[in-house]
């Protein structure tokens, strides 16, 4: 897995932390069960605070593809899914992102999934 | 001539000896050390039949085949399953050291051959401990007027050790020579595709790295372990148990490069921990390694000029240091760690140009 931090971008840190994560659950290089770096451990490799990386892993533990468990750390949520869904949610995001370049509200977004839910 | 201990003096000796036998330094092929291997088994087998032949009429059934620590019988084989028994013993090493000589003996693909030398003299050298006691066995037997009076001293054991070393010092001379030893770094490897790195921009590449081969062996001893405490008591599985859990815990490794340089460590980090500072590394790439072939087996290795985490075949990063030598690690991707890795040591020494890397 690899991550790349960019502070010049509008982009949180956290967020991008968590990209890169979510690219790495996806591509199948973090596996179904498989524990992430240590917090502080992954913090410390890339110079930030350890509450940054913890924000990221939240943002992640929200979208359900990892579980945070006090004493065992991060692991993957496991079963076959996981990359499915990290794939998934790479596509929200990016859905999001265009939407919002687009100017479209809340409402317009949500709304536009539900048409494309509708479709058979 | 310098003081020597008396085990190198032996070697010394060996050594010299060989020099004058085997002037024609010509590699030894395959085919023929697997009977070289073979050869003294089958000789102490034959050596064994002969004086439990010449002796079986004075041999009490069952015969005595087990010592206590007195020296006293205390174990007991019947006369007609001894000689099985016996050859048995004698030619299962044998076929095993043969075999593992056929099979890491020759030249393959993309791989150099192991030194056989060493297998050689430790297949002679174990002929000649195990028929000495089988020996002494038949004679202490013969000379026993029961099976429950036979004695065997530690005299026996002194024996067998004396005969070994004979033995394996004629396994050193009948070896031949090794094909010269290829120069074990195969050269700077592919360079990783670059990787380019903004001055501000902070990375890391992390990944863990595991051995199937390990986890299994590990759950089996467990297992065993189990087994063996339930028939046998605690006491004894503790000898399961221990390199059971010791295999478990280096059957999974987490590999990391970032700003501080290479470190290899148990997967949720903590100790121990190998580090390797960005300053010592020259530059990174990624080979394939063979487990065996290139180092000899897995685990940690260390060979003079390279060492290395090898928990499988396959994939590695090679770390090139600036002492010269090399370290490497077996882990997926490890094209992307090699290239994360150099674009770090290319950052690190142009903010630094004038640094002498402490």
């Amino acid at each position: 897995m690899l991550l790349r931090l960019d502070p010049a971008s509008p982009l949180p840190l956290g967020d991008q932390i968590a990209a890169a994560v979510r690219g790495a659950i996806a591509d199948g290089s973090i596996g179904p069960g498989e524990r992430l770096p240590a917090a502080r451990a992954l913090a410390d490799s890339l110079a930030v605070n350890v509450h940054t990386v913890l924000r990221g892993y939240q943002r992640l533990r929200e979208e359900g593809l990892i579980e945070l468990r006090r004493g065992r750390g991060a692991v993957v949520t496991a079963g076959d899914t996981a990359p499915g869904r990290a794939r998934l949610m790479e596509g929200v995001r990016r859905l999001v992102t265009e939407s919002r370049a687009l100017g479209l509200s809340e409402e317009q977004v949500v709304a536009l999934v539900r048409t494309g839910l509708a479709d058979r | 001539m310098r003081f020597l201990p008396r085990g190198e003096l032996f070697y010394y000796y060996a050594n010299n000896l060989e020099v004058m036998v085997n002037v024609s330094a010509q590699p030894s092929s395959v085919r023929r050390r697997v009977v070289v291997v073979l050869a003294p088994y089958l000789v102490f087998s034959a050596v064994f039949l002969a004086v439990f032949g010449s002796l079986r009429s004075r041999l009490p059934d069952p015969v005595a085949t087990h010592f206590g620590t007195a020296g006293r019988a205390d174990g007991f084989t019947s006369l007609a399953a001894l000689p099985y028994v016996a050859v048995a013993l004698l030619l299962i090493p044998g076929v095993v050291l043969a075999a593992c000589v056929g099979a890491f003996g020759a030249e393959r693909a993309g791989a150099k051959s192991l030194p056989m030398r060493p297998l050689v003299t430790l297949a002679y050298g174990l002929a000649g401990f195990v028929v000495v006691p089988f020996l002494a066995l038949v004679v202490g037997n013969a000379r026993a007027d029961a099976a429950e009076d036979v004695r065997l001293s530690l005299m026996t054991l002194a024996e067998a050790l004396a005969a070994a070393a004979v033995s394996a010092g004629l396994g050193l001379l009948l070896a031949g020579k090794d094909a010269p030893a290829p120069p074990r770094s195969t050269g700077p490897g592919p360079l990783a595709p670059g990787l380019e790195l903004g001055p501000r921009e902070s990375a890391a590449w992390t990944r863990t790295t595991g051995s199937r081969a390990l986890a299994v062996t590990g759950a089996a001893l467990l297992a065993l372990g189990a087994v063996v405490a339930v028939a046998a008591g605690w006491g004894w599985s503790l000898s399961f148990l221990i390199p059971g859990v010791m295999f478990l815990l280096c059957c999974r490794l987490r590999v990391t490069v970032d700003r501080h340089g290479l470190s290899a460590g148990l997967p949720w980090g903590g100790l121990p921990r190998i580090r390797i500072p960005l300053a010592r590394v020259e530059r990174a790439s990624s080979r394939d390694v063979r487990a065996l072939a290139d180092f000899g087996g897995w685990g940690y290795r260390v060979h003079p000029g390279s060492s290395g985490l090898v928990l499988r075949s396959g994939e590695a990063l090679v770390a090139h240091l600036t002492t010269g030598s090399e370290f490497t690690v077996t882990v997926d991707d490890s094209a992307t760690a090699a290239a994360l890795l150099n674009a770090l040591i290319a950052r690190d020494r142009e903010n630094a140009p004038t640094g002498q890397g402490g």
